[in-house]
């Protein structure tokens, strides 16, 4: 589903990103993303996000080299992507549904099925009923989830998330992961990028751990062995 | 085929859609724009105006050439009557107008505001006044029919001047130049004007562009209701600025036709046409739209690197 090979980034400021990371995820995977700040965490995600590209290196997602794609087909591949950052990123002058909606503006979508989804994604958030107030008058939690509504309400077979719960105490915390934990369960791919110890504690899955760029390696049993 | 005209037809009102909004969003700025460029569609329509009355003008002179021929003393009326029907039948001739001295002089009197009471006019000779066809070229009148009247024995002299028209219509077509590079620096003008106001709109909504950017818009996506604003509020501005040379038309109407009046002159303020009208519409809706497109140049707002 998703393999890193000998990727690499570095930024022209000079500083590694990311050396030489290898990995495989497998689909319908839940994969934690974990490390210290600067660890290359966001970086991983924004590769595979399309949001910036390798310096070296293979990523292959869905057995597409994503370093082959021509430019004109990157917003096309995003459109096939969940994401959800720190920041809900939402438009604050428009109402939820109208946040909500912009993914399936923007893949083209019918009015009649455009509302559809939107429906379903905000009852899936437990935002049904917000729907027509501007997002600028949701709590923070509420805008997150208004965000995750967005991420997924054009059905992707991938979700990205860089430190959603950064902003959000430890039941909305909880409350945010079950979500993840049922977008995984019908199928997609979650990957999390966190340091939320109280999130890794809360769901037994893989969960990988970068330093300095560099992956640490993972025991058989899927603890990270790490470094003395 | 329908499938595929149909989501073009979804896209595109879609965009004009999210135009309309942006517009209303932003609607202090639109509407100081729409203002500004109203004013200064509504200057380009005077211009345009202004071309019109110069084109009228020109037409009516170019049409009036005419070649005044002084008769000799104590021709006969016969022999005159038949200088004038000779002439009235050459191509080049509208009509020939015959005068008496007395006339003549009368004419010129009232012109001056003299008492007609001097016995001058008794010294003056009968004149005729030809009047030559519209377009008559120079070398026509010089070389064909100033010598065929010069040569009949009962011309004293003529006046003509066959290089006047040219010379008008030289200046004439100046002024035409001169209109049009302002209308042109006018259009200019609009471009940049809206394309001052996309960019700041740009600015106020990166956030927009950067979520659309990472949901998967496209460049195009993106462009086309900025393209659509930009066309939307040059229409608009076009359409209220369109207004300034129908009133102004209007308003000068009926003085300019007294004025004209008092010269002796036919001469009516001519408006502006539906269709130069829509011209106008229609330039300033392109300019908006070009305004759109230079606001959208070299843009690093569709850039991920700000997410």
């Amino acid at each position: 589903m998703i393999r890193f090979k000998n990727v690499s980034k570095k930024y022209s400021t000079g500083s590694d990103a990311l050396r030489l990371v290898n990995l495989d995820i497998g689909e319908g995977e839940f994969v934690f993303l974990t490390g210290h700040s600067g660890a290359g965490k966001t970086t991983m995600l924004r590769l595979l996000a399309l949001l910036d590209e390798p310096t070296r290196g293979q990523l292959v997602v869905a057995g597409q080299d994503l370093g082959r794609l021509r430019r004109s087909q990157i917003p096309y591949y995003r459109r096939r992507v969940g994401i959800i950052l720190q920041q809900p990123y939402l438009l604050p002058d428009r109402t939820v549904g109208e946040n909500v909606e912009l993914p399936l503006k923007v893949a083209d979508l019918g009015q009649r099925e455009r509302r559809k989804r939107v429906r379903a994604a905000l009852d899936k958030v437990s935002l049904l009923d917000k729907e027509s107030r501007p997002a600028a008058s949701l709590s923070v939690g509420e805008q997150q989830r208004a965000a995750v509504a967005r991420a997924v309400v054009n059905r992707p077979f991938l979700l990205l998330a860089d430190e959603p719960t950064g902003n959000l105490d430890p039941t909305l915390a909880r409350g945010m992961l079950s979500l993840f934990e049922q977008f995984n369960q019908v199928g997609v791919t979650v990957v999390v990028a966190t340091h939320d110890t109280g999130l890794l504690n809360a769901k037994a899955c893989r969960t990988l751990e970068l330093s300095h760029g560099t992956l640490l390696p993972v025991a058989p049993s899927g603890a990270v062995l790490r470094r003395p | 085929m329908i499938a595929g005209l149909t989501q073009i037809y979804r896209r595109h009102r879609q965009a004009a859609e999210d135009g309309v909004r942006r517009l209303w969003r932003n609607r202090v700025e639109t509407a100081l724009s729409l203002a500004l460029i109203s004013v200064v569609i509504g200057f380009a329509g005077v211009l345009m105006l202004t071309l019109q009355q110069q084109r009228t003008l020109n037409f009516d002179w170019r049409a009036a050439p005419s070649i005044v021929v002084f008769l000799r003393h104590g021709i006969e009326a016969s022999v005159i009557e038949h200088l004038s029907n000779e002439v009235a039948g050459l191509r080049e001739v509208a009509a020939v107008e015959r005068l008496s001295g007395a006339q003549a002089y009368a004419e010129f009197a009232a012109s001056l505001g003299l008492q007609d009471d001097s016995e001058l006019h008794k010294e003056l000779p009968d004149l005729l006044i030809v009047h030559l066809a519209r377009n008559t070229s120079r070398t026509q009148i010089e070389t064909g029919i100033i010598p065929f009247i010069r040569k009949h024995p009962a011309v004293g002299s003529l006046m003509a001047d066959p290089a006047w028209h040219e010379r008008l219509a030289a200046a004439l077509n100046l002024v035409e130049r001169i209109v049009l590079s302002t209308g042109s620096l006018l259009a200019c003008g609009v471009v940049l004007s809206i394309a001052s106001v996309l960019r700041g709109t740009m600015r106020k909504e990166s956030l927009e562009i950067i979520v659309l950017t990472m949901v998967g818009a496209t460049r195009g996506y993106i462009r086309r209701s900025y393209l659509y604003s930009g066309a939307l509020l040059g229409f608009t501005a076009g359409l209220v600025g369109a207004l300034v040379p129908v009133l102004i038309a209007t308003a000068l109407s009926a003085p300019a036709a007294e004025l004209a009046q008092s010269y002796g002159s036919a001469y009516r303020l001519e408006p502006l046409t539906p269709a130069d009208l829509a011209l106008l519409i229609g330039v300033s809706a392109v300019a908006g739209w070009a305004g759109a497109w230079v606001s959208l140049f070299g843009d690093s707002a569709f850039s991920s690197d700000q997410l």
